[in-house]
């Protein structure tokens, strides 16, 4: 089986690690992985601000980068509900278009998705140590429907304690644009967030969306926190 | 649903939404329990129209003639919904809705007959000419508008009975 | 109560409320709670989602037919010996109610919660003529003593702790302090009771009109929605267009999922229906029933691409869930509707340039769409707002510009490639510039980016 890997603009820039572990992962579970040139970004930051014509255009540049039928999968959960999600409504006045953006967003999946439904990867064993707590990211639980998945994968870390968040789908504060537009209320929503973080007692803290760990990451650390932050594609590629 | 089943229904609700809620076989039976509710040095309104009002009325000491004097309305009421645990006072046969409010005190006797096992039921009945003025009462008044804390008992009564007959 | 409008200030308003530990500490208990309540009382209801389906569907009803059902209202009530009037914007909505105060010589008026009267700006407009207008609802008598206006629109004065409204009674009422919510109710109970009786006139909302019967619906817990629509001689109802159920049989899908939604209860402690005036024979209700129907701009929404908007029953479940809103409170948001319904309302109804800071007073985490019991599509609204305030020219100049490089570099690899190594370059410029509370936020860019990493 092969899949095209989309790594997203902010794995591109900010958390290429992440990628690294997103193709390990899925070469492990005996996938080839595909990684299209050229890809940039889906074009939710423009989509999200109101700006369709934007957004479109980046739309368009990644019909144009993931050709084919094979699956695409990405480490975003955000990035995949745009694709899935808003990609046909973008093109709804252009025939063609929308219908390659629809069979081109039914082979879209968010990676604990595609590991969970597809390679039932959490039916093996990884290797997972210390006290673990979780967030839940909105796009990814409200639009994709992801809620168990990830759920799945953690409990596949053997050693790793698991001990859930209390509120662990309210919103981090990112928000794309929401964060640059509305700082003090993103930093006390991301504050509240590090706050039952601690709360748990956890030493990590894990997710399925970088931008929702990103502003996690940096309440934590204004409370002088020590608690690891790190995507959920990158503890179980450290436990292969 | 059976209508003991409805019957018990309804007294649940009626309790879950804090009112006192009892059953009586008959008109004896609620007259003495009145008698243990209404205490002796009450001001109270009965309309006294119905049987059942009547049977309640003789046992009521301190009665008086308007209802905004009144520290408790003794009354028959329209109907009950078991749904909610709800009776329903109506402006119908010149009867004054406000007795079921303004007093402290509201003590509504409802015949087991007239209790309609769902919302949908009731107002299917209601049909397409309703009562000038209608009122679907569950438990006494309340408000949680300070810190969200509930305090039994604001403008409406602070204390509703209900005794299905 | 004002209808002036700050939305244009939400940014500082929001930092303001960010800064305010007891407002926020209010806010957090109330969202909470109430959230909490309203997952309870439907997690112990097997068919919500059906309910919801339900609801959603009789609204749209009643969006497709409006003025066919206004007209039936009309008729109706009018039967029933209601006068029916419709008050195009707010100015007329006020000036009717003023008229028939001042026909009938009324001095005091008891007032029941009504939002749109807020939204009229109604007792400023009836005190300035010279009238009382008491609010007799706990939560709004609260913020009517302070001068304040309400914070959130099942639960006025969320913003209040128990410790304010103390001071605030014994200072104003002259009794005893106490913040006992049991004490502190049972005054209000007693200084409306005098009030309600010497009311010559009671003015209400609606929660619901029936076309079928011509009747109104109010939902109520303190029994003060009762005291002023049967007590006093004169009651004048207003309410907006959009609030109208087509038949009596319609309403128990909304008994099952208003009260929930708003505050986690089965049902409210009275549900009163109002058909008209007393006739002959009768002992209740008001001799004389003026009900005056709002547009205010309704209607022009009512015929665009927002219209769904006018589904809303006013039920408050989406603030109660909002990550906004329970940071930063209601007054943040400018005008009478905040939190998920009030940025869409506010922005359809006193327009973009009003309002445009609002569309942006959200993360889009869409956990307003998971409550809202008839199905309103708030995300995507937001989004078609965003839009249109972008076409609008609203938007920063930076902001379309960044946007406009951003399609660019989207569409060109090489050029996005390269944006990536100049932003990576000149990290610590953009750092300072963009700020800490911003930029800082961010992590350095990776040395090797992720794409030189595939083969």
């Amino acid at each position: 089986m092969r899949v095209q890997l989309f790594g997203t603009c902010m794995v591109d820039s900010f958390f290429p690690e992440v990628g690294d572990a997103a193709r390990r992962l899925l070469e492990h579970c005996g996938v080839e992985v595909a990684y299209p040139r050229g890809q940039t970004c889906c074009g939710q930051p423009a989509f999200n601000a109101g700006y369709r014509a934007e957004a479109r255009g980046a739309a368009e540049h990644f019909l144009a980068t993931f050709t084919g039928s094979d699956p695409i999968v990405t480490p975003s959960g955000s990035c995949a509900a745009m694709v899935k999600h808003h990609y046909p409504e973008l093109f709804r006045d252009d025939p063609q278009l929308r219908e390659l953006a629809e069979s081109v967003a039914a082979r879209v999946f968010e990676i604990s998705q595609f590991l969970v439904r597809v390679l039932r990867a959490h039916e093996n064993p990884f290797r997972g140590c210390g006290e673990l707590t979780y967030h839940s990211s909105c796009h990814l639980t409200r639009i994709l429907g992801v809620t168990e998945e990830p759920l799945q994968l953690i409990s596949a870390l053997k050693g790793a304690h698991f001990i859930p968040m209390p509120d662990a789908t309210r919103c981090c504060g990112f928000g794309g644009m929401f964060m640059a537009k509305l700082p003090e209320i993103s930093l006390a929503l991301a504050d509240e967030k590090a706050q039952a973080v601690i709360a748990t007692g956890a030493d990590t803290v894990t997710g399925c969306d970088s931008a929702c760990l990103m502003v996690i990451a940096d309440a934590l650390q204004r409370r002088g926190s020590s608690v690891r932050v790190v995507h959920l594609v990158q503890l179980l590629a450290e436990g292969i | 649903m059976t209508r003991e089943e409805t019957i018990d229904l309804f007294l649940a609700r009626a309790a879950l939404a804090a009112a006192g809620s009892r059953r009586v076989a008959d008109g004896a039976a609620l007259a003495a329990v009145i008698v243990q509710l209404v205490a002796g040095d009450k001001t109270v309104y009965c309309p006294a129209l119905s049987p059942l009002e009547q049977a309640a009325a003789a046992v009521l000491v301190r009665r008086v003639e308007e209802y905004a004097q009144a520290e408790v309305t003794v009354e028959e009421v329209l109907a009950g919904i078991a749904e909610t645990g709800s009776i329903v006072c109506a402006s119908v046969e010149g009867r004054a809705v406000q007795a079921s409010l303004l007093p402290s005190h509201h003590l509504a006797i409802l015949p087991a007959a007239k209790i309609y096992a769902t919302l949908d039921d009731f107002f299917q009945n209601l049909g397409a000419a309703p009562p000038t003025n209608l009122a679907v009462i569950t438990g006494p008044s309340r408000t949680a508008d300070i810190e969200l804390t509930l305090a039994i008992g604001v403008h409406g009564p602070e204390r509703l009975d209900v005794i299905v007959v | 109560m004002s209808e002036l409008q700050t939305s244009l200030n939400f940014r500082k308003n929001a930092e303001r409320a960010v800064a305010d530990p007891s407002l926020r500490a209010a806010m957090r208990s109330a969202t909470d709670t109430f959230g909490a309540r309203r997952a309870a009382a439907f997690a112990a209801l097997p068919d919500l989602e059906l309910l919801r389906d339900r609801a959603s569907e009789i609204r749209m009803q009643v969006l497709d037919n409006l003025p066919a059902l206004l007209e039936e209202f009309g008729r109706n009530a009018k039967r029933a010996g209601a006068t029916v009037h419709r008050a195009s914007d707010a100015a007329a909505a006020r000036e009717m109610i003023l008229a028939l105060l001042k026909e009938r010589g009324v001095r005091m008026a008891a007032k029941g919660k009504s939002m749109v009267s807020e939204e009229i700006g109604l007792n400023a407009h009836l005190e300035a003529a010279g009238i009382e207008v008491v609010e007799t609802d706990l939560g709004e008598y609260i913020i009517q003593l302070e001068g304040e206006t309400p914070s959130h629109i099942i639960v006025p004065a969320i913003h209040k702790n128990r410790q304010q409204v103390g001071t605030l009674f014994a200072e104003r009422l002259g009794v005893p302090y106490s913040d006992d919510p049991q004490v502190l109710t049972k005054i209000a109970r007693r200084v409306m009771r005098e009030k309600f009786l010497a009311a010559d006139a009671g003015i209400s909302g609606a929660n619901f009109a029936i076309a079928q019967t011509g009747t109104l619906a109010l939902f109520t817990n303190e029994g003060n929605g009762r005291m002023v629509t049967s007590v006093p001689p004169l009651h004048i109802a207003i309410l907006s267009l959009e609030k109208i159920l087509p038949r009596l049989a319609d309403l128990p899908t909304f008994i099952r999922l208003l009260p929930r939604s708003a505050t986690g209860q089965a049902i409210t402690s009275y549900l009163s229906l109002i058909t008209g005036t007393r006739k002959e024979g009768e002992a209740t209700g008001a001799r004389e029933l003026h009900i005056v129907i709002l547009d205010n701009g309704r209607s022009e929404i009512l015929a665009g691409e927002c219209r769904e908007m006018l589904k809303c029953i006013r039920c408050g479940a989406c603030m109660n869930v909002c990550p906004v809103y329970r940071t930063v409170g209601g007054h943040a948001y400018g005008w009478t509707y905040p939190g998920p319904m009030g940025m869409v309302l506010t922005t359809l109804l006193t327009g973009m340039e009003m309002s445009y800071p609002l569309v942006d007073a959200s993360t889009l985490c869409g956990a307003c769409v998971e409550v809202c019991p008839v199905r309103i599509p708030l995300v995507p609204l937001i989004l078609k707002l965003r839009e249109r305030r972008v076409g609008l020219g609203l938007s920063d100049f930076k902001e379309r510009l960044g946007m406009w490089l951003f399609r660019a570099a989207a569409k060109n690899p090489e050029l996005f490639f390269w944006g990536e190594r100049v932003s990576r370059l000149f990290w610590p410029l953009i750092r300072r510039v963009g700020g800490k509370d911003v930029a800082g936020r961010l992590p350095n860019p990776s040395a090797m980016a992720f794409h030189r990493r595939m083969p």
